[in-house]
């Protein structure tokens, strides 16, 4: 046998847990998204666009499809939620992730730990503690009474809405953007601030034009991790959402779960990769044009 | 003609930590550093040369005294409100902009006008030599080229003062002897005062208008190159800026012409002010200015001290030749000139000669 069909050969597992694991599961998503739903579950083997028209069109009373808003609120709901949570997260993640980055070696490596702490538990035990935190008579509900911004029996009724959801979705993924901001930080040359401030750069000039564009494969990379999650998240718009907030997360959820619809769940699921998808290749394109960057220009070299 | 202090440095101190891990950086240095000069700060590493040059550009707080820039107090404005510009020992190109948005980085934050800015990134890559490579990433360039842009970068908006903080040292043999002379011809375009960091002597001697010799965070010696190494203050400045013969001594006389008695016998004749009878001093004497003659050599100068030595190494380096002479139990270094000279042998037997006009006193 070559060294060539030996690698090949070598390979194999590889290929096998590919597909197995990724492509498999994909395909079968792809086969019953085009299938007609069984009403007790399942699927009818045969072929059906259906379930991608069900996604913005609805059947009247008298058979005529008309257009029904009620899936496209959801999607946008989902992106809004997801695209919120992804710049508050940036918003938080940034200077968090560039403090860390200037502390000495050995309290930077604690620091990271603390940020990761959090994945150690159950995301449902964690945001069931955001329930704990905003509901009736919670923790938010306290403060704001001791404060007097609301009467001893009023809540500030945070439960069960879009912010509810927010809070949630940041808490759950900001260790997410701040890994990746951190990596980025961390490999940035100090020295390029002073020499910025020598030229005569405000504080927000070094974040605008120094700091952001350095880090730029960590903005990118860490936003792409907190928004992708964000989009299929349903603990968060369960539990703080009430189930009346729904986004797609929740939704494809629901269809697998309890309206027995497969098609329609994979239909959905289907478009949610479709995102993802589109959103990786922009990180892949953003990452190719900043690889210059991450060549450090400014060391020197003989010659 | 009056000469302008563009920077004023009254009893500097910079001391990094506390307690036991104190560190004396910058140990109350004053200074004052001419408009339109070429002041070299020239030591050995860890002295405190960058601590000072960063204390200059705001980098640094000082723990004590005063830096004045044109006879304004600095000390309060931070980096980005400070005439000054540097150029950093690692360049620190940005390395997500071309070479020109380097260049017009300093510009855009002074918030020139477009048609400026591109005038004036014209005009300094050229004076460097870099048009060419204008749209280049810093990645896409060799050591020179980034020195060169560095450079250009930090020229651009015009500084008061420009802080070079051994720019030259990353480079290659070659280029850097190149740079020396292109460096100081932009200078003397510019008129630019230029405060150069090196702890190359000769670097030192080629390029400037006056030298600044630090030991240990304090100024041994102020001057220029040919005062520093002819006339070297102290034995720190004598054997750190070139080669140097020590001879201990003891004084004998008092009055114009003062009499040394070398502590390996012989006697020389230097006048030289404030030393009294009976100070134990060292005498200074360049390894060119001993004399090298045949044991049968007659002395050439009166003024001058003959002993007796023998040849333990020589080393041929061209033009000249470096002599290492056994003498009274010292090792004397002597260099001559090719030609110039009957050639010597090691082990020969010859007769060295001090002339006392070429000896320096220093007080041990
Ligand atoms: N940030 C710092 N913290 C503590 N000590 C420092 C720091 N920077 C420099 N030093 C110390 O100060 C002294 C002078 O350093 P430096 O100014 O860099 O010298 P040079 O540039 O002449 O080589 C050295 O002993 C160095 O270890
Ligand atoms: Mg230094």
């Amino acid at each position: 046998m070559s060294i060539k069909r030996l690698r090949l050969l070598g390979l194999l597992p590889t290929w096998v847990t590919i597909g197995v694991l990724m492509i498999g599961p994909l395909l079968i998503m792809a086969a019953v998204s085009l299938m007609e739903a069984n009403v007790y579950g399942g699927v009818h083997l045969r072929f059906d666009v259906s379930s991608y028209v069900q996604i913005l069109f609805d059947k009247n009373l008298f058979d005529e499809t008309e257009f029904n808003p009620a899936y496209l609120i959801i999607i946008m709901r989902s992106f809004m939620l997801a695209l919120g949570a992804t710049g508050l997260a940036l918003l938080i993640g940034f200077p968090a992730a560039y403090y860390i980055a200037r502390q000495p070696d050995h309290r930077k490596n604690l620091l990271v730990f603390l940020i990761t702490i959090p994945f150690w538990t159950n995301l449902l035990v964690r945001t069931f503690a955001w329930v704990i935190i905003l509901g009736r008579g919670g923790f938010m509900d306290q403060v704001g009474s001791f404060l007097n911004i609301i009467g001893p029996d009023e809540s500030i009724n945070l439960m069960y809405t879009n912010t509810a959801i927010l809070i949630g979705l940041v808490y759950s993924y900001l260790p997410l953007m701040v890994l990746p901001l951190y990596a980025s930080m961390e490999k940035m040359d100090v020295r390029l601030l002073e020499a910025g401030a020598d030229l005569y750069a405000n504080r927000y000039e070094l974040i605008r034009r120094i700091i952001v564009p350095l880090t730029m494969p960590g903005i990118i990379g860490g936003s792409i991790l907190v928004f992708v999650p964000c989009l299929g998240a349903f603990i968060a718009p369960d539990l703080l959402g009430g189930g009346k907030k729904l986004m797609l997360g929740s939704l494809v959820q629901l269809q697998f779960a309890t309206s027995r619809n497969w098609p329609f769940g994979a239909a959905i699921a289907m478009m949610l990769l479709a995102i993802v998808v589109i959103a990786l290749m922009v990180n892949a394109r953003a990452a190719r044009r900043h690889a210059v960057y991450e060549q450090t220009g400014a060391e020197a070299t003989h010659g | 003609m009056r000469k302008n202090v563009a920077v004023d440095i009254q009893q500097v101190t910079k001391i990094y930590g506390t307690g036991n891990a104190a560190v004396t950086a910058v140990n109350n240095v004053t200074l004052q550093i001419y408009d339109n000069e070429f002041l070299t700060l020239l030591g050995p590493s860890g002295c405190g040369k960058t601590t000072l040059l960063r204390m200059i550009a705001g980098f640094e707080d000082m723990t004590k005294g005063h830096i004045n820039l044109f006879g304004e107090e600095i000390e309060d404005l931070p980096p980005n409100q400070r005439p000054v510009n540097t150029v950093f020992q690692h360049y620190a190109l940005f390395p997500h902009l071309s070479v020109y948005e380097n260049v017009a980085f300093g510009l855009r934050r002074l918030k020139k006008s477009e048609a400026e800015i591109d005038h004036r990134c014209k005009e300094v890559l050229a004076l460097t030599q870099m048009e060419a490579l204008a749209e280049r990433r810093p990645s896409q360039m060799s050591g020179g080229q980034q020195q060169r842009v560095a450079l250009a970068r930090a020229l651009a908006p015009n500084p008061k003062v420009l802080l070079l903080d051994e720019p030259l040292s990353a480079l290659d043999l070659k280029l850097r002897q190149a740079m020396r002379d292109e460096l100081k011809q932009l200078q003397q375009k510019t008129g630019i005062t230029f405060i150069f960091v090196t702890h190359d002597q000769e670097e030192a001697l080629a390029m400037s208008d006056r030298i600044v010799v630090i030991s240990e965070g304090k100024v041994q010696q102020v001057g220029t190159p040919q005062a520093v190494y002819e006339a070297p203050a102290n034995r720190f400045v004598a054997n750190f800026i070139g080669e140097a013969n020590m001879l201990e001594a003891s004084c004998k006389t008092t009055g114009k012409n003062m009499t040394f008695t070398l502590v390996g016998g012989g006697t020389l004749k230097i006048s030289t002010p404030d030393v009294a009878a009976g100070d134990a001093v060292t005498i200074m004497i360049r390894p060119e200015k001993v004399k090298v003659l045949a044991k049968t050599g007659k002395k050439t100068t009166p003024s001058s001290l003959q002993m007796e030595a023998k040849v333990i190494e020589q080393t041929y380096l061209g033009s000249v030749t470096h002599l290492d002479l056994a003498c009274d139990g010292q090792t004397l270094k002597a260099c001559i000139n090719q030609g110039a000279h009957a050639s010597f042998a090691t082990g020969d037997e010859v007769l060295i000669e001090i002339p006392a006009d070429n000896c320096r006193v220093l007080r041990s």
